[in-house]
């Protein structure tokens, strides 16, 4: 009975979660068609989801980024994700080349799954790509 | 002199010499031109990883084709028109070098003209007898994170098609669901007694995945007996993951609306 019982609160807090993310990313959305791309500010990478039977992993999609400053913490029911971007963009003119230097930030917050553990998370980046294994909680 | 400073005439956008009508898909033609043998129309539309759109810009570049003409979508939703120099152009772009025929699209395709625009492609192909259509395109695969190099399949419809596909030595897709303008065509290609193959590479879904385009495209080499060097793409992937973010992100709405998230490479009954 406590097993049905422990399933169901299961059951309820995921589609809870999966409300929450699916309104997150109606705002988001709106919300991005008010300030991309032709404002600037903070970049928010692309980034995938997967879901394995111990652990979650998360691509974020950070080409470019200085892998030196990137950042990943956890906040509330959130990873919040930052990095700096480096661009240098060759000119070529007739004479000669010269470079333009861009500097952005990629900022990105990621709503968690309720079974994430979130604090035995681990990361790399590999071809400009962060790389997030996030384990399950136990027993959820 | 016009606003962009460039004397009338001068590197205009072409002005159609020929346009036909499909089922309210327009195909505009710039020039006459003749496509030499074996001929290949290549289809390279955003989707999943935009592996498709990536690979055929790579192979326009890499040929040094030229733009012959366009396919217009005129009542696609959300109204739009792409600008280029100031005047209005064809969404989707058409490139020929020598025997291959680039279908090269700069916005994701409408739902409500998947149908129309696979099929205005499989009646053209007929009307213009070319030998093979190409579809290059991404099969998202969960395990694609840990893949260095992604693995490529193929799926055909046509014998001549399955014979080329049998020598490419690389895994069919054997069983599963394919969603989107490429499965159109792979499923309708029979009725229009047109050979057709789809190369896919497994990819991130939505993340522009330029190594899987290489992947794709070592696919098409073969394929083609075309030489496409992809160092220089490799070399730049980050640059044009970062170019193509935009895009990546209007096709992920469209995929999203099309039910894409559906697209495995699985048995689909199990017994």
């Amino acid at each position: 009975m406590d097993e049905e019982i422990r399933r169901l609160i299961n059951l309820m807090y995921r589609r809870l979660w999966e409300l929450r993310k699916e309104l997150e990313d109606v705002y988001e959305y709106s919300f991005s068609r008010i300030t991309s791309p032709y404002t600037r500010g903070p970049i928010e990478p692309l980034h995938s989801i997967y879901e394995f039977p111990d652990e979650y992993v998360i691509i974020v999609d950070i080409p470019v980024a200085d892998s030196s400053s990137i950042t990943v913490q956890v906040s509330g029911d959130y990873l919040e994700i930052k990095a700096r971007m480096i661009v240098r963009e060759a000119i070529e003119s007739m004479l000669h080349a010269e470079y333009r230097r861009e500097e952005a930030l990629y900022v990105k917050r990621i709503l968690l799954p309720p079974d994430a553990d979130a604090f035995s998370m681990r990361y790399r980046v590999s071809g400009g790509r962060l790389i997030i294994n996030i384990p399950k909680k136990a027993g959820l | 002199m016009s606003i962009s400073g460039e004397e009338p005439g001068e590197d205009l956008v072409p002005v159609p010499k020929r346009e036909e009508v499909y089922d309210g898909v327009v195909i505009y033609e710039y020039e006459d031109f003749v496509v030499q043998e074996p001929s290949y129309i290549v289809v390279g539309l955003p989707d999943t990883g935009l592996v498709g759109a990536i690979s055929v810009t790579h192979i326009a570049s890499e040929l040094g084709a030229i733009e012959v003409g366009g396919i217009d979508l005129p009542a696609m939703m959300p109204p739009m028109t792409l600008i280029r120099k100031g005047e209005p152009i064809p969404p989707i772009r058409l490139f020929l070098k020598d025997n291959v025929l680039l279908v090269l699209s700069e916005a994701p395709v409408p739902i409500n003209y998947v149908y129309k625009l696979s099929k205005a492609i499989m009646e053209y192909s007929v009307k213009r007898r070319f030998k093979l259509l190409v579809s290059l395109t991404g099969i998202a695969s969960p395990s694609r994170y840990r893949d260095e190099k992604p693995r490529a399949y193929w799926a055909a419809s046509g014998r001549e098609a399955l014979e080329k596909a049998l020598s490419l030595g690389i895994e069919s897709f054997d069983e599963g669901i394919l969603i989107g303008p490429y499965a159109v065509i792979l499923k309708e290609a029979s009725k229009y007694r047109l050979n057709t193959i789809v190369l896919l590479a497994e990819s991130f879904m939505d993340i522009p995945d330029p190594e899987a385009a290489a992947t794709v495209l070592k696919v098409f080499s073969d394929l083609t007996g075309l030489k496409i060097d992809t160092t220089k793409l490799l070399e730049e992937a980050e640059l044009i993951r970062l170019r193509m973010r935009e895009l990546m992100k209007q096709t992920t709405r469209t995929m999203s609306q099309m039910g894409k998230e559906l697209e495995v490479k699985h048995p689909v009954i199990y017994t």
